[in-house]
């Protein structure tokens, strides 16, 4: 018959190992339950950065397709012929127009004082010559024109171009700047660890069942020495 | 007892595994995205859009624009010294062929200096389509890679300014060729010989040119 310690100390030892089990058993489902929930927090972080990135890149990549869509040659083409028709017209004045044209009037006031009284034959001929000048001053303001249109005016095409890269410029970095802030938010929501579950009383329970173990086993001991005695 | 498993973090590889199967679709896309953006921009700015015939186009803009002011001159400049000539009487000399040489020395090298003015002009105009195409790349790399520098578009529009071509009136490309009062063989025979064997004969007579040269 063991000794009534030793069945104490068993029954402690039983009873702290399974407490101990218990508890472990607890932690780990605690355990299991927080990694569950941090792959779903990651889950959603995921997929609402990759969203949100999405629709930043979506709106840079508008924002350059729409440029290069103006960049397009029969666009720039437009541009430049446009360009050079409202230069041709801003640059010589309206009265050079009318004496390319013939105007009388324009002609007349063009005549120099004492030329009045001249010859019809005389007077048609200054006139000619006036307006041919002013023909070839036309020819020479349109092939300004022509050239201007290519640069440096107003709406010429290397500053239309310029205005169009420019603009689209600015929304895409405005998106980047943003992807880049959400790429940030991101990585702090990335690097949020699981919960770590801690088992407290644990050593305790352990100990009481290296207790319980060793009372039974002394009693035990004990019973057995004095059984074996002579 | 027992018969229950520990925590797994199967899950958490799981779904690690799962984020590197998409950040590598998300890649594949992205660098399609980058091979088709940039074939379209090297169609765009391509020698079928913006080649030769371009650029020819506005080389010749350039030159119509100041080839007709030489000529101009040339003609102002070429009436007057066969005036001066006819009224010195040397209009069958051997002092007009020699002004006319110089004058269409001039010519030529007027003519010359303007069409190397209007390559140069075309040049800045190839060097600012060149940098609108690398504004182009730029975009597109700033837009499939935030983290590209974002100022890189605004240096690369400062670049693109194309330098404009001379449009102002040209001035005087002609050296006068003064004709009538010494001789337009001096620079040959020297001014003072030159003058004393020249000089004027008779009120009514042929006269004497002079040459300067400017």
């Amino acid at each position: 018959m063991c000794d009534p310690i030793s069945i104490i100390g068993l029954a402690l030892s039983v009873g702290m190992a399974y407490a101990n089990y218990a508890a472990q058993e607890d932690m780990a489902n605690q355990q299991q339950a927080a990694n569950d929930s941090w792959v779903d927090y990651q889950r959603r972080q995921a997929a609402d950065f990759q969203k949100r990135d999405e629709a930043l890149r979506r709106n840079a990549e508008a924002a350059r397709s729409a440029s290069l869509g103006e960049l397009t040659p029969e666009k720039q083409k437009a541009a430049q012929e446009g360009e050079e028709a409202r230069l041709k017209e801003t640059l010589s004045s309206e009265d050079v127009a009318n004496l390319e044209k013939g105007d009388p009037n324009a002609l007349a006031s063009k005549m120099l004082s004492g030329q009045e009284g001249a010859g019809d034959y005389a007077k048609t001929n200054i006139q000619a010559q006036i307006q041919q000048a002013a023909i070839e001053a036309r020819k020479r303001i349109q092939a300004l024109a022509a050239v201007q249109s290519y640069g440096g005016s107003q709406f010429g095409l290397t500053n239309r171009a310029n205005t169009i890269l420019n603009a689209s410029g600015q929304d895409i970095r405005l998106a980047g700047n943003e992807r880049a802030g959400e790429l940030a938010a991101y990585n702090v929501a990335k690097a949020v660890e699981p919960i770590k579950i801690v088992q407290h009383g644990g050593q305790s329970l352990g100990a009481g069942a290296a207790v319980g173990a060793q009372m039974a086993g002394g009693g035990l001991g004990n019973a057995m020495a004095s059984g074996m005695s002579v | 007892m027992g018969g229950k498993s520990g925590p797994s973090n199967n899950q958490m590889v799981q779904f690690q595994m799962e984020q590197a199967r998409k950040a590598e679709q998300k890649e594949n896309l992205r660098q399609a995205r980058l091979d088709q953006g940039k074939g379209a921009i090297d169609e765009l700015f391509g020698p079928d859009n913006f080649g030769d015939e371009f650029f020819n186009k506005y080389n010749k803009a350039s030159l119509d624009y100041a080839l007709p002011q030489l000529e101009g001159q040339y003609d102002t400049a070429k009436s007057g010294m066969t005036a001066d000539l006819a009224r010195a009487g040397l209009l069958r000399s051997s002092s007009a062929g020699f002004a006319q040489g110089q004058m269409e020395n001039q010519m030529a090298v007027n003519e010359a200096g303007l069409r190397a003015k209007a390559d140069t002009d075309t040049s800045a105009l190839r060097q600012s389509i060149a940098s609108q195409q690398q504004q182009a790349y730029n975009q597109l790399y700033q837009t499939e890679d935030p983290t590209v520098a974002a100022n890189t578009a605004a240096n690369s529009a400062a670049n693109a300014q194309l330098t404009q071509p001379n449009t102002g009136a040209l001035g005087d490309m002609f050296k006068p060729i003064v004709i009538g009062l010494g001789s337009a063989v001096a620079p040959v025979y020297g001014a003072s010989q030159a003058n004393s064997y020249l000089n004027p004969r008779s009120p009514s007579g042929s006269g004497s040119a002079t040459y300067s040269n400017g």
